[in-house]
């Protein structure tokens, strides 16, 4: 059996040969090592790579290509990611080729002036149960055992989000990094009067996180892109976790499994209370 | 200027002195990373650290600051002067030659940055040699570093027979004297080995990048906008890269009415975010992600070196690292450097 | 954690009394406020709060509370007050056109490089605006006719959408008394209008000038920069005395804040008033060409 970066590549080759899309969205190599690739030419799909340092999630740039079939690597969470937004009416299923690859989970990016040694899987995948996507054109079978995944910790310490917050610089990558957050212009930057100020006020950063964790209540597939762009990694998936539990508990819905069910949110029942 | 030398059970002794004097300011070890901030305990301080991930520029120029207040009622405007003397010590050289950058910058007459100006003039900045650089750093390009970088009083470089301490500029001279029994002249054995290092992580590091950077200058019309638009493709857009840096210094002004007066904060800009040049008619000479990113770039490598006479990147390798998107300005080093 | 200690410094703003700090505006009052087109208003303010400037140059004004935008002088320098004419835009603007006299506002500058005077001297000058554009070139007309022994024979080109967004309009008769060449034109004709209809480059070639030795100098939209420019070279104006007037985001207006820093000028200290071969190093977006 060959590897599922052999198969990736010739599976990206012969769409593009085929034209049965007009580019690919997979991970290729980089210096710092492994970054986004955007491919339209059969033969660079060479470049494409599959390894668990693929962690951002791709879905985020479907929405620069609205007009355009696009062949998409994911992994689960990213593809419970896509079909929440196809119901959301954000994405045309039909323009998308879905390639899902089996995921062992991803490691915790190593960032600068880090004095943690050898890598570690991420928090974020210990919890997950969804290795493959539940939506895919084409499925690709990982080769190797899962990363080794310590039994997910217990959380019942509860964290100081104060003074996480208080170090977040509102850099916006969180968001940016979201497959979820589509707004042309985010409700924190563009309310008048202000609701959070373009600069940073310590004391609005609580409102800027609590008003994300809002609306990523029952829509986040705890992909990780937040967490893994953080660059002073608020454990943001934690929360949105919480919140997730919260909603499974109260509307019996989990975010991206099923395409059928529709999001509680979305749906007015008769007799409902708000 | 002048050599000198600090044993090692003595720096200790140093920072307990220089802390009782100034707001000693020094990288210690929290949640697995660096970062400045007020050492209360000089036993706090490892020498062996790599770098802090976050810049330490947010002491000069701080995300948000207050430029004045408006009294409306009393027909007076208000700023606010700070005036207690810092210590930044153990600023790796790279950081500290981002200070000396933004002088060049923002120090330009005829119109100097008084808020910047008056909180570098009551700083010293003492900068610790990096000996082991880390993959990401590309310092040896822009002459920043590894071991004397541009914009510090005093450079510490850690050999085995303890500090090597070269004075830097006056302020540095003034601080050797005022503990001169912590300080003696260095050595030539000492000397020896500090020539030795330099030799050393400069080859290490030139074996990696080496890039002629007078051809940076002619950078934007070389690299062509494929290349940009290449990298525009997996932008994200958010500002790390630029929040990151220790020296991008664009700022934003934001005013409003605080309880009794009218306020105006300035605070950290990008230039990746699309409203960076947008005007209120909704006219924006910039207006793909692709020309932001390459203004980014060239600014940094060309625009910067071109108007202000020094280069705008200093090698740290914090936006390389932390870029999610995976963006690489040493990819644009390497390719036209 | 509160680094420093802060102590109170008070004083009444402006650049001169500060020394230092060029960020504090001074407070002054609005005297005046004038309609000038549907959508434009001239408001007056004084007492200066700075003695000297060229025209051309800028000042940014601040709505305390709103915020600050940089604003063309649009009175000539022997006024002892100071004008501006504003059109209804973003919030600062908005802000100001709900002004009305005797409300406070601050003032800071004069920045930027204005036209060039000492050019001009004993030399035929055109003069080509569109629309608001022909702000930044009001003080020098004025300052020109105050002069007029000085200058060779001046014309003024003036394009603006429609007859109602012409500025200035109650001028024009004194500006034509004085020995000024006006040519108007708009691009749609509307009421009794009865002048050119048509872009501003369609009457370029109307003014009888000297041209090899003309200085011209243009402010409009950036489309009509860049139209208006090749029209004056295929006239045979000379590249080396064509000047225009840029105009771009700023936050600071003396070279800090990077709002402005194209190629290797600053909008606000290089310009806003640009030489036609500074203008071709600017950079794609920027550069009229």
């Amino acid at each position: 059996m060959s590897s599922p970066e052999t198969e990736l590549r010739r599976l990206a080759r012969s769409l593009l040969e085929k034209k049965a899309v007009d580019l690919v969205i997979g991970y290729e190599k980089s210096e710092a090592g492994v970054r986004p690739c955007f491919i339209s030419e059969p033969n660079e799909a060479e470049r494409l790579v599959w390894n668990p340092d693929c962690r951002l999630s791709l879905v985020r740039y479907l929405r620069g290509f609205k007009e355009k079939r696009v062949g998409i690597i994911v992994k689960g969470c990213d593809g419970r990611a896509i079909v929440e937004l196809i119901k959301e009416n954000q994405l045309d299923r039909r323009s998308t080729f879905i390639i899902a690859v089996e995921c062992n989970g991803v490691y915790k990016p190593v960032k600068y002036g880090s004095s943690k040694l050898g890598r570690q899987i991420a928090e974020y995948c210990e919890k997950c149960e969804v290795r493959i996507s539940p939506i895919r054109d084409h499925l690709i079978k990982s080769d190797v055992k899962a990363l080794e995944r310590p039994s997910p910790k217990n959380d019942g310490e509860p964290l100081d989000w104060l003074s996480l917050f208080r170090k977040c610089l509102r850099c916006m990558a969180c968001v940016r990094s979201c497959p979820f957050c589509y707004c042309t212009e985010c409700s924190i930057e563009g309310f008048k009067p202000a609701l959070v100020h373009k600069l940073v006020d310590p004391v609005e950063l609580f409102t800027f996180h609590l008003t994300r964790a809002l609306h990523m209540a029952g829509r986040c597939v705890e992909c990780g892109a937040c967490e893994s762009s953080c660059p002073v990694e608020i454990p943001l998936t934690r929360l949105y976790h919480e919140l997730n539990e919260w909603f499974r508990e109260k509307y019996g819905y989990v975010p991206g499994v099923n395409l059928e069910q529709a999001p509680p949110p979305l749906v007015f029942k008769e007799g409902e209370k708000p | 200027m002048k050599m000198f030398s600090i044993r090692e059970e003595n720096l200790k002794v140093f920072l307990r002195e220089l802390s009782l004097k100034h707001v000693l300011i020094a990288p210690f070890k929290r949640d697995g990373y660096f970062e400045f901030d007020v050492l209360r305990n000089p036993d706090d301080f490892n020498v062996n650290y790599t770098n802090t991930r976050l810049s330490p520029k947010r002491f000069f120029m701080p995300q948000r600051q207050l430029v004045f207040k408006h009294y409306p009622r009393k027909g007076f405007t208000e700023e606010l002067k700070e005036n207690s003397s810092v210590v930044l010590f153990g600023i790796r050289p790279c950081d500290a030659s981002a200070l000396s950058v933004l002088d060049n910058v923002l120090l330009n007459p005829p119109h100097k940055d008084a808020l910047y100006e008056n909180r570098r003039k009551n700083a010293i900045v003492v900068s610790l040699s990096c000996t082991k650089p880390m993959t990401e750093c590309f310092c040896n390009v822009f002459e920043t570093g590894p071991i004397r970088g541009t914009g510090e009083d005093l450079t510490f470089t850690h050999t085995s027979k303890g500090f090597v301490v070269e004075a830097r500029t006056q302020k540095g001279i003034a601080v050797i004297g005022e503990f001169g029994e912590l300080f003696r002249e260095a050595d030539g054995e000492m000397l020896n080995e500090y020539n030795k290092l330099i030799r050393e992580v400069l080859d290490e590091m030139g074996s990696r990048l080496k890039v002629d950077k007078t051809r940076l200058i002619g950078i934007e019309k070389e690299a062509g906008e494929e290349f940009f638009q290449l990298n525009a493709q997996r932008c994200i857009e958010c500002s790390l890269c630029s929040f990151a840096c220790p020296l991008c210094y664009c700022f934003e002004t934001e005013d409003y009415w605080e309880k009794d007066s009218y306020v105006r904060f300035r605070g950290w800009d990008t230039c990746i975010s699309p409203l960076f040049t947008k005007m209120a008619s909704g006219l924006d000479p910039r207006v793909t992600k692709a020309d932001r990113l390459c203004h980014r770039f060239c600014h940094k490598l060309s625009r910067i070196p071109l108007t202000f006479n020094a280069y705008g990147c200093v090698g740290c390798g914090r936006c390389v690292s932390l870029c999610p998107a995976g963006i690489d300005i040493r990819e644009v080093l390497r390719k036209w450097g | 954690m509160r680094l420093t200690m802060p102590s109170r410094n008070r004083h009444k703003g402006g650049v001169e009394e500060m020394g230092l700090n060029p960020y504090i505006p001074k407070p002054v009052k609005i005297i005046r406020v004038k309609d000038e087109t549907p959508d434009t208003k001239t408001i007056t303010i004084g007492p200066k709060p700075f003695d000297e400037f060229t025209p051309g140059q800028f000042a940014m004004v601040t709505v305390y509370g709103v915020g600050e935008a940089p604003f063309s002088i649009c009175s000539p320098p022997s006024d002892n007050n100071l004008q501006f004419s504003i059109r209804k835009m973003g919030s600062v603007t908005t802000a100001i056109h709900e002004a009305s006299p005797g409300d406070e506002i601050g003032v800071r500058g004069p920045y930027g490089r204005g036209w060039p005077l000492g050019e001009m001297r004993n030399r035929d000058i055109l003069l080509v605006g569109g629309g608001i554009g022909f702000a930044p070139l009001r003080p020098l007309l004025l300052h020109l006719l105050e002069n007029r022994n000085k200058y060779g024979r001046i014309a003024v080109c003036y394009g603006a959408r429609s007859p109602s967004l012409l500025m200035y309009r109650d001028e024009f008769e004194e500006w034509m008394k004085q020995g000024v060449d006006l040519y108007l034109t708009v691009d749609v004709g509307e009421g009794d209008w009865k002048g050119n209809v048509g872009v501003v480059t369609t009457i370029l070639d109307k003014p009888s000038l000297n041209k090899a030795e003309t200085i011209v100098c243009t402010c409009g939209p950036p489309v009509m920069i860049k139209f208006v420019l090749k029209k004056l070279v295929e006239l045979e104006y000379s590249k080396e005395n064509i000047y225009a007037s840029l105009e771009s985001k700023m936050r600071c207006g003396v070279g800090k804040c990077g709002h402005c820093h194209f190629g290797s000028k600053h909008v606000c200290i290089d310009g806003p008033v640009f030489k036609y071969d500074e203008m071709a190093t600017l950079p794609k977006g920027m550069s009229p060409f």
